[in-house]
């Protein structure tokens, strides 16, 4: 979702990946260069160039590797929130007065302005169809990553009397 | 009281199942929902399976509500039978701290009333969420969806699109944004 809103809010966007297979998909949805967090060599091209970095990510990660690439004065925001502590060098934000933050879902105002912004831009997002029934089967497939796109309920298929 | 069917947790480790329950009317303030698509939240899940250890059972999940608006309270305007209309995270806050009222309900002080899970202000009473085929919500907290889009691609929207959309357009209203010298660049990071 993050990359769609970017690109349409006119960012060059960036998508940081471990997986090389999300490179096609990724391109499709307005990412303008895709690169492999593990690549040292393609992670130092981009040092000290980001406004602002987003990050979604749930699992364990060097977040100094990313608070790096930022530019003086620039932010990074956690909305991912992996289970335990994250270690921050804090010379990773002292050296050009960066800032490590961390958001919550937005406003109702905000999220209203989303809304008529992905109206006017045609955005929404990719998703893969479930009836109710399959919700377990949903959740099992988030637990092993097996999921490209985000589920959606069909409440057309809820039972009429519980 | 009016009955709805839906999908609930019991406990932990039990499957989600169907769930017949009440909800109000609506009241004055309200706008009851006919749901037609829910987005699935990784979140959800944590809720159902008590991983924050704070689930009140049964826990009907999800807020990434779409759906068409069925009744409404008296001194509702801006929403009418027929119309679309969207719920996310929140269905409810104080009002009246200097986070709310600065249009952050998000960051309530004394704490939002999460869509499911409640605690629903003042009584403290568990809210039932969106795998459900009805939602009441006070207007405040209820959005309206552009005519045009699919749908079923909105519902993700509401929890998922605002969280990433936040950030960046805090960052286009930024002073810092304006002077950086080379435009902006953002990146969001997928695992
Ligand atoms: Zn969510
Ligand atoms: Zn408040």
């Amino acid at each position: 979702m993050g990359v769609k809103l970017a690109h349409a809010l006119g960012a060059h966007v960036v998508l940081f990946t471990t997986s090389p297979g999300k490179e096609a998909d990724a391109r499709r949805l307005g990412t303008d260069e895709v690169v492999i967090s593990k690549d040292a060599e393609q992670m130092g091209r981009h040092a000290e160039s980001f406004d602002l970095i987003v990050d979604t990510v749930a699992a364990q990660h060097d977040i100094n590797a990313y608070l790096g690439l930022l530019k003086r004065d620039c932010t990074l925001v956690q909305v991912g929130a992996p289970e335990k502590p994250l270690d921050v060098n804090v010379f990773s934000v002292i050296w050009r007065r960066r800032n490590f933050a961390g958001s919550l879902i937005g406003g109702i105002a905000e999220t209203q302005e989303m809304l008529d912004f992905c109206g006017k831009h045609g955005i929404t997002a990719d998703i893969e169809m479930i009836p109710i029934d399959q919700i377990e089967t949903a959740y099992s497939r988030m637990l092993k990553s097996d999921v490209k796109y985000r589920f959606v309920i069909d409440m057309a298929s809820l039972p009429k009397a519980a | 009281m009016f009955t709805c069917t839906g999908y609930a947790a019991t406990s932990a480790d039990t499957r989600l199942e169907p769930f017949a329950f009440e909800r109000r009317d609506p009241r004055a303030d309200d706008v009851e929902i006919e749901i037609v698509y829910c987005g699935v939240c990784h979140s959800d899940l944590h809720q159902a399976r008590n991983e924050w250890r704070n689930t009140l059972y049964p826990c009907v999940p999800g807020h990434e509500i779409v759906g068409r608006v069925t009744r409404v309270g008296a001194e509702v305007r801006d929403f009418k039978p027929g119309d679309l209309a969207a719920v996310g995270c929140m269905v409810d806050s104080c009002r009246t701290c200097t986070a709310c009222r600065e249009g952050l309900e998000q960051y309530c002080e004394p704490g939002f009333t999460g869509t499911y899970n409640g605690p629903e202000q003042g009584t403290g009473a568990n809210t039932f969420g969106g795998y459900s085929s009805h939602i009441v919500v006070d207007r405040h907290f209820v959005l309206h969806v552009p005519e045009g889009l699919d749908l079923a691609g909105v519902a993700p929207l509401l929890c998922a699109g605002v969280t990433t959309w936040s950030p960046h357009a805090a960052g286009v209203r930024a002073p810092a944004r304006r002077s950086a010298s080379s435009g902006w660049a953002a990146s969001a990071i997928w695992a």
